[in-house]
């Protein structure tokens, strides 16, 4: 699995490990979509929907929750899940991603959390000597 | 590591002011002695500690007897702040689902009533009210609209034939707080906002048809028209996603104004701004906007059950007696009037997971409860109880008017869901007559009895203590969850 749940009485977080920003970045993403529902190996037809994410910050850790926020309002306000990315560009103050997803159906789509947020409660993000290294809660 | 606490009397915890060098009063946790090691056992009690560094905090940080670890402030957190003594308003201590909060109604319903029809009516009412993971209401707010949703709270809903005029009078500050302002409310808190309202969500959101199996005073059951074996409903929701983006946009606001106002908190998610800044003030605006918001939800959502129940029974909601008895919010900043050291102040009131608990004679209450103090609605978890409590003159002194807003967690959701491994939790409840329907089994077993603290222990330590009155207890017998 390439992130760790992080148990929490309320909420939920994620522990995500990665040789460099791409790979945590990438798990990130998945460990999120994956709280909310079970990436479904989808048909072509359907994975239809494409955006491209453009994002700066002052540092690493906000880039990577500047990240969780876009996926998450992309769920929650128009009820996309991005399951595929491409990482085009990614500093620690920017990055330029595409990412393809398809639109949730309530019906047919496992249902998991409705995550309401990425706290900033025991957020980080270091660097250590196998790559990156990085905890996240998310309110439930 | 522990936290200490010094004892004051059987059910009052002090955590001194010493304990934590930024400290600015002690904190104040109310807990019977047994439920203390569980307390220890994570970050409740630090984050306490935590909340009692924020600018301007008056008396103590309380914690109320169903706190459990949060995000910033516990769940179950109580802090005032006096704006005049630069007083701070802090996102993290309202929390993303701003105006989360319960609304009980009653009904002319008995048990017997329902016993035969009960999984019908549960089928009925999960079909026909939204919940769970992604799922839209049938409502779509248009900016214009929901600039009115905004304005008027549960006006705008009772203005569109979704309630009654009394049922403005029994929703905490009428359904709607002033000084609510849409234009402090960002583009993506309307985009998430609009196909939400009246959604249930999902998580422990939730609506349970009940019945009242223990009078706890007769008095003042009586004056609120409710005897025992009568069915009620409870609605437990929020402000969904508009709420939840208000907070995200000024949590960040705080964050970068931290340095400006030269406010050091140990956790960045308490991060808060005065009361009196621009930052204080553009939060307030779009803080009043969520809870509008949610109180029109819950309204709508009342309004959605009362006609699962005249489809069903055949009756209208008024001859079913389907009169709401009380909405409270549990995630809410308020500003009231408070004696302190003999001095009448207007503070601040955070209440993060926690509840309005005003006492008889308070200007605020609607006349029909101004003599009797206003009904705090305790929901437990699925397979126990819930009650209704009246507010004290004892909070009014000692807690600034609040009680506790639930049973609060005992588990995390890994734990109850190992717990639930092997079992049906929905059979078990089942079996003790409780119909339950969750869009996911995850959500059952996470949502389990045991995951919860006892909340019959909890009401006890607020009843004992003199901080609420209990009036009555219910017990669940049909339950939707998103």
């Amino acid at each position: 699995m390439p992130y760790k749940i992080l148990e929490h009485t309320a909420d939920i977080g994620l522990s995500l490990e990665g040789k460099n920003l791409v790979e945590l970045f990438q798990d990130g993403a998945i460990g999120l979509v994956s709280l909310i529902t079970e990436i479904r190996p989808v048909a072509v037809e359907r994975k239809r929907i494409k955006k491209s994410f453009d994002l700066s910050a002052e540092g690493p850790g906000r880039l990577l929750m500047l990240w969780l926020r876009e996926l998450l309002f992309e769920f929650s306000a128009h009820g996309v899940i991005f399951s595929d990315y491409q990482f085009h560009d990614l500093r620690e103050t920017a990055l330029k991603v595409q990412a393809w997803g398809y639109r949730f159906d309530p019906k047919q789509d496992v249902q998991r959390y409705e995550v309401k947020a990425v706290t900033y409660h025991g957020f980080k993000l270091e660097s250590k000597n196998f790559g990156w290294h990085a905890e996240v809660l998310f309110d439930i | 590591m522990t936290v200490p606490l010094k004892k004051i009397d059987e059910y009052r915890w002090e955590i001194p002011k010493s304990y934590k060098s930024g400290m600015r009063v002690p904190g104040l946790v109310f807990a019977s002695e047994e439920s203390l090691p569980k307390l220890q056992a994570d970050q409740a009690l630090e984050q306490v500690a935590n909340v009692a560094h924020l600018p301007g905090i008056v008396k103590y940080s309380l914690a109320m007897p169903d706190i459990h670890w949060g995000y910033g402030f516990p769940i179950g957190g109580v802090a005032a702040t006096d704006p005049e003594e630069g007083g701070v308003i802090s996102p993290g201590g309202v929390g993303y689902d701003i105006n989360c909060g319960v609304r009980l109604v009653k009904t002319s319903l008995k048990e017997e009533d329902l016993r035969p029809v009960l999984r019908e009516l549960v089928g009925a009412l999960f079909s026909q009210i939204p919940c769970g993971v992604g799922e839209s209401g049938n409502i779509r707010l248009s900016r214009k609209e929901a600039e009115k949703v905004i304005r008027e709270g549960a006006r705008w809903a009772v203005s569109r034939g979704l309630g009654i005029q009394e049922d403005l009078e029994t929703t905490e500050a009428g359904g709607a707080l002033e000084g609510a302002d849409p234009e402090l409310v960002s583009e993506r808190a309307y985009e998430r906002g609009a196909n939400q309202l009246g959604t249930l969500g999902s998580g422990n959101h939730f609506l349970e048809v009940q019945v009242i199996d223990q009078i706890l005073d007769a008095s003042l059951a009586g004056a609120l028209g409710l005897e025992k074996g009568q069915v009620t409903v409870m609605i437990h929701s929020g402000s969904r996603g508009f709420g939840y983006q208000i907070c995200e946009d000024s949590l960040d606001l705080s964050r970068k104004s931290l340095s400006k106002y030269k406010i050091d908190v140990p956790d960045i998610q308490l991060a808060c701004a005065p009361v009196k800044s621009p930052e204080g003030q553009h939060y307030l605006g779009a803080m009043r906007a969520a809870a509008n918001y949610a109180w029109a939800n819950r309204q709508c959502l009342m309004a959605l059950t009362r006609e699962v129940f005249e489809k069903f029974f055949k009756r209208s909601f008024r001859d079913l007696g389907m009169d709401l008895i009380y909405d409270v919010a549990h995630n809410i900043a308020k500003f009231e009037r408070f004696k302190i050291d003999g001095k009448e102040k207007t503070l601040c009131v955070h209440r993060k997971g926690a509840t309005r608990a005003f006492a008889a004679g308070h200007p605020e209450l609607p006349e029909s409860y101004r003599k009797i103090g206003q009904p705090v609605i305790v929901p437990g978890d699925m397979g126990r109880n819930s009650y209704l409590l009246i507010g004290t003159a004892r909070a009014m002194e000692e807690t600034f008017g609040t009680s506790c807003h639930g049973a609060g967690r005992a588990m995390s959701r890994t734990q109850a869901a190992k717990a639930a491994r092997g079992r049906s939790i929905q059979k078990e409840l089942e079996q003790k007559g409780i119909v339950v329907m969750a869009r996911g089994r995850r959500g059952i077993d996470e949502e389990q009895p045991a995951a919860y603290k006892d909340v019959n222990e909890v009401v006890r330590v607020m009843d004992e203590s003199g901080v609420a009155k209990k009036v009555v207890r219910m017990r669940p017998l049909g339950v939707i969850k998103g």
